[in-house]
């Protein structure tokens, strides 16, 4: 449905965006992850037409849209600060663009009320000033208004960014439904890596202009393509050439000394099935822990050197300081680049 | 324990004092002169009559007055508006060549206004004006006295009164969030939709209150209609000043500015009710700096251009006139040309040696110096009491500071005038009326509100936790003041020292009714100099002060709004 073919951003001699050669499905929820700067955001402006790619094209169902004006292009927009008319009511910027279009006036109130109910908004919010709404309300404004113009494409730009943890988790709950019900193709952009786990169908990594893995929430964690993509991605530890070279001792796995490796911290166990063949024991000595609520971070030390690992805190677990403690990898849970 | 009393005692006796004090000049400056105005002129003979209104109804002059400046103020709403918001509009809003010259020049009636700005405007555009001399010669059957009246009023004062514009519009316009601007495109609203229906929309409440501010200049203008208001159109402060000089005509005078007075107390009552209700709150948690917008059409982008660089010309060619023209002899001051022969520093050497050039400028150093010594210093302390003891006593001292923006600057003259031409108790029987210390006495009052607002803002903007943090250590109150306060809130009390110096010293509006004739301030020369009787060399001296004025104006306006206030945020 979008195809980004070959586009590079420029803004004078910096490059934002390095070919970037990307294809989203219809009806697909696609997520740019990136930190700050990584050209994330200038590539969702581009793909709405709020900047004119240097070079490339921009395809959507078939046609180019790379020089099609913004309002031409149906692709709704929920901009990170939501940009609310405040001047406007709920009802009249959601209401904005069906009047831009000169629709009768029965139809906007049709197509608004309609809208309306499909974010949860109520008739009495409808008549009262955006400012007068709570974060999470706002937040449901500015989708509506998006979707008043029944867009074939909707993108959002970090929406959530500025709601506190709880509203952030309901309302990706809610976006996620409402992109399922609505059957919409949705690009999201976030640095958040949880929201893009959990709300998307594939998800972009962006790395100094550059796309570095495109694939599943799964795929993107267990399998990253790139060291960036495996450190930006939770939490991974780098295993030292010395527990390396342990490991490769006990089992017939080959080390590259150009390479590094990689673990998450949730591979790293302490205690393993019986029927486990594959894992190697390693002896540590906990050096830290860190309580989180649900789990703890425990850091050890191992043959000089220091991994971490995380182990759920279900009330009769628990290491303490100094305690000796034999660690199991699995080699396969190995990455390495 | 011991101890602990005397402090305590001590303190007490320390804050009676200083409420004592206080009273007494409340009650003697701020109340006094006002209800004494309103006594003298509705019970005269010791009975309450409305005999002032028939008089004044019964005066064409006086009529007149009001009549025109109620026109003035509707007119100036309307081209003030309309200039401000494409001066603004250019410079922040459109993509237009050459933005940050024509921001400059705009700018420059902040450095360049009142009575100096009449008088620039006065020699280009006047009977023997550098521009009209010009045109007379091209066409010899036209008028010299065209720029005259109710025209030549409007057009100085729509170019004078940008000021606020130029400064609160243009932040307004920078703190929209351009996310909406966006937002607009994105759903197909054309540029002229984007500015009409989002961005004007959000102005509303800053032109609103522009536009009340407008009409008070427009009520209460003093200069413009003095100057070039010619005799067809006075205005109630020009009015007033000529009532006041007569005995016979007092009650006129103090009716007239009871009145400018209960409008101008009208429009802040309005003003506040319209920023209570108006003020749209951005609800954008991270704004986006706003982008210039590029006018595609390219008949429309080239009016705009057009339109702007006229602007240009009209503001920047009085402040060029009048800097050439200081450096010029007496002949091509009064012939109105430019040769090279006649370019001289004989005005600034004058300025220098002559005791009767540099006089009022010296008059008036030592009284605008003064005034921002004593009303800072005062309001230093007084804003300290209020910031740290917030109770109804100092509440009730703190509107009272407030009164002298509710009544004009002409009514309190009257008042001092009124009440203190005659031995008072409460001054213990000191006549002030006709001394040197009345124009002080008045210069302090009218710069009380503004100085203990910014002041006081300047103590709560401040850490507390860091006078909490010296009390911990063991520093006592005025050792915390002087070591930890002062020093933060410094830069904001130079700021308004200097500010509240440049700003009195040309003041006109004032001064004309307050200033002793042996000791004639900078604003009553310049005002005597564009009389079209005075002298070549006064009008010659008067570019010399305008000079002297804008530079002065300039390094203020830069020491605060410039390189100042991009190291610490000083107002």
């Amino acid at each position: 449905m979008i195809t980004f073919q070959d586009i590079q951003v420029k803004f004078g001699d910096f490059v934002a965006i390095q070919n970037l050669n990307l294809n989203i499905k219809e009806g697909e929820f696609f997520t740019f992850l990136g930190p700050s700067g990584c050209g994330k955001t200038t590539t969702l402006r581009t793909l709405v037409g709020f900047i004119t790619p240097t070079n490339g094209k921009i395809i959507v169902d078939g046609e180019d849209l790379t020089n099609t004006p913004i309002e031409k292009r149906q692709i709704g927009m929920v901009f990170q600060s939501y940009a609310l008319f405040p001047t406007m009511t709920v009802y009249e910027n959601i209401a904005f663009g069906l009047k831009v279009q000169k629709n009768k006036k029965e139809e906007i109130k049709k197509r608004v009320e309609e809208i309306a109910r499909v974010v949860d908004l109520t008739d009495e919010q409808l008549i009262k000033n955006v400012s007068a709404l709570s974060g999470g309300q706002q937040q449901r404004v500015a989708i509506a208004r998006a979707l008043a113009l029944a867009p074939k494409i909707i993108v959002l730009d970090e929406p959530l960014s500025n709601l506190d943890a709880k509203l952030r988790k309901q309302l990706r709950k809610e976006l996620k439904k409402l992109q399922l019900e609505q059957g919409i193709t949705t690009v999201y952009v976030t640095h958040d890596q949880e929201e893009a786990l959990t709300l998307s169908d594939r998800v972009a990594v962006f790395n100094n202009g550059v796309v570095e893995h495109v694939g599943t929430p799964d795929e993107i964690y267990n399998q990253s393509k790139t060291e960036f993509v495996c450190n930006f991605i939770g939490d991974a530890n780098v295993i030292s050439q010395k527990i390396i070279e342990e490991i490769a001792g006990k089992t017939n796995m080959k080390v590259d000394p150009a390479k590094k490796y990689y673990i998450r911290t949730e591979k790293i166990k302490t205690k393993v099935l019986e029927s486990d063949q594959h894992s190697v024991s390693l002896q540590a000595k906990v050096m830290s822990k860190e309580f989180y609520g649900t789990y703890s971070q425990y850091k050890y030390e191992v043959m000089g050197t220091s991994l971490a690992n995380i182990e759920k805190e279900d009330g009769d677990f628990q290491y303490l300081e100094g305690d000796d403690v034999t660690l199991f990898i699995n080699p396969k849970d190995i990455l390495q680049y | 324990m011991k101890k602990f009393i005397n402090v305590h005692v001590h303190n007490k006796i320390y804050l009676w004092l200083v409420g004592i004090i206080l009273t007494w000049f409340i009650a003697a400056f701020l109340v006094l002169p006002n209800v004494n105005i309103l006594y003298t002129t509705f019970f005269a003979d010791g009975a309450f009559s409305l005999e002032p209104f028939q008089k004044l109804i019964s005066s064409k002059r006086a009529m007149n007055s009001l009549l025109n400046s109620f026109i003035l103020g509707i007119t100036l709403v309307i081209t003030v508006n309309i200039t401000g918001v494409f001066l603004v509009l250019v410079t922040d809003y459109f993509a237009i060549k050459g933005a940050k010259i024509l921001r400059l020049v705009y700018f420059t009636t902040m450095i360049y206004g009142g009575l100096i700005l009449v008088s620039g405007y006065q020699f280009i555009y006047g009977n023997s004006g550098f521009l009209t001399t010009a045109l007379v010669k091209i066409f010899p059957t036209m008028n010299p006295d065209w720029f005259v009246g109710y025209p030549a009023v409007v057009f100085v004062m729509t170019f004078a009164c940008t000021t606020n514009h130029i400064i609160f519009l243009s932040n307004a316009i920078k703190s929209i969030d351009y996310q909406i601007v966006e937002a607009a495109k994105n759903m197909g609203a054309s540029p002229w939709q984007i500015l009409i229906k989002v961005v004007l929309p959000v102005l509303r409440p800053v032109l609103t209150t522009l536009s009340v501010l407008l009409f008070a200049s427009g009520l209460g203008a003093m200069s413009a209609p003095l100057i070039v208001g010619g005799k067809d159109f006075q205005t109630i402060s020009p009015m007033i000043l000529t009532f006041a000089n007569s005995m016979s005509s007092r009650d006129l005078a103090a009716l007239l500015a009871i009145f400018l007075g209960v409008s101008q107390i009208a429009l802040l009552y309005f003003i506040t009710r319209a920023e209570k209700k108006g003020f749209y709150m951005s609800v954008s948690k991270v704004k986006t700096r706003i982008e210039k917008q590029k006018i595609e059409n390219k008949a429309t982008n080239f009016i705009v251009h057009f339109f702007a660089y006229v602007l240009f010309a009209i503001y920047v060619l009085p402040i060029m006139t009048v800097i050439i023209f200081s450096f010029t002899d007496t002949y091509s001051i009064s012939t109105g040309t430019l040769s090279w022969e006649h370019f001289t520093l004989d005005n600034y050497i004058k300025i220098l040696t002559d005791a009767s050039s540099y006089e009022p400028f010296v008059i008036s150093i030592i009284y605008s110096g003064l005034t921002a010594i004593i009303v800072v210093a005062a309001m230093l302390f007084i804003a300290r009491i209020i910031h740290k003891y917030n109770n109804k006593l100092t509440t009730s001292l703190e509107y009272s500071f407030h009164i002298p923006w509710l009544i004009p600057g002409i009514l309190m003259a009257l008042g001092l005038i009124i009440t203190y031409d005659k031995p008072m108790p409460i001054l213990g029987n000191i006549v002030l009326t006709g001394t040197l210390s009345l124009l002080l006495i008045a210069y302090v009052i009218e710069k009380i509100p503004f100085t203990l607002r910014i002041l006081k803002a300047a103590y709560y903007s401040f850490d507390s936790s860091l006078e909490d943090a010296a009390k911990n250590l063991g520093a006592g109150s005025f050792y915390t003041f002087v070591r930890v306060i002062l020093p933060i809130v410094l830069p904001t009390t130079l700021a308004i020292l200097a500010l509240n110096f440049n700003s009195l010293l040309a003041d006109y509006d004032l001064t004309v009714f307050l200033y002793h004739p042996l000791y004639q301030p900078l604003g009553i020369v310049i005002r005597n100099n564009t009389d079209p009787t005075a002298s070549i060399d006064a009008k010659a001296m008067n570019f010399v002060y305008s000079v002297i004025l804008m530079a002065i104006s300039a390094v203020v306006i830069y020491f605060i709004y410039g390189r100042g206030s991009k190291k610490k945020n000083i107002l």
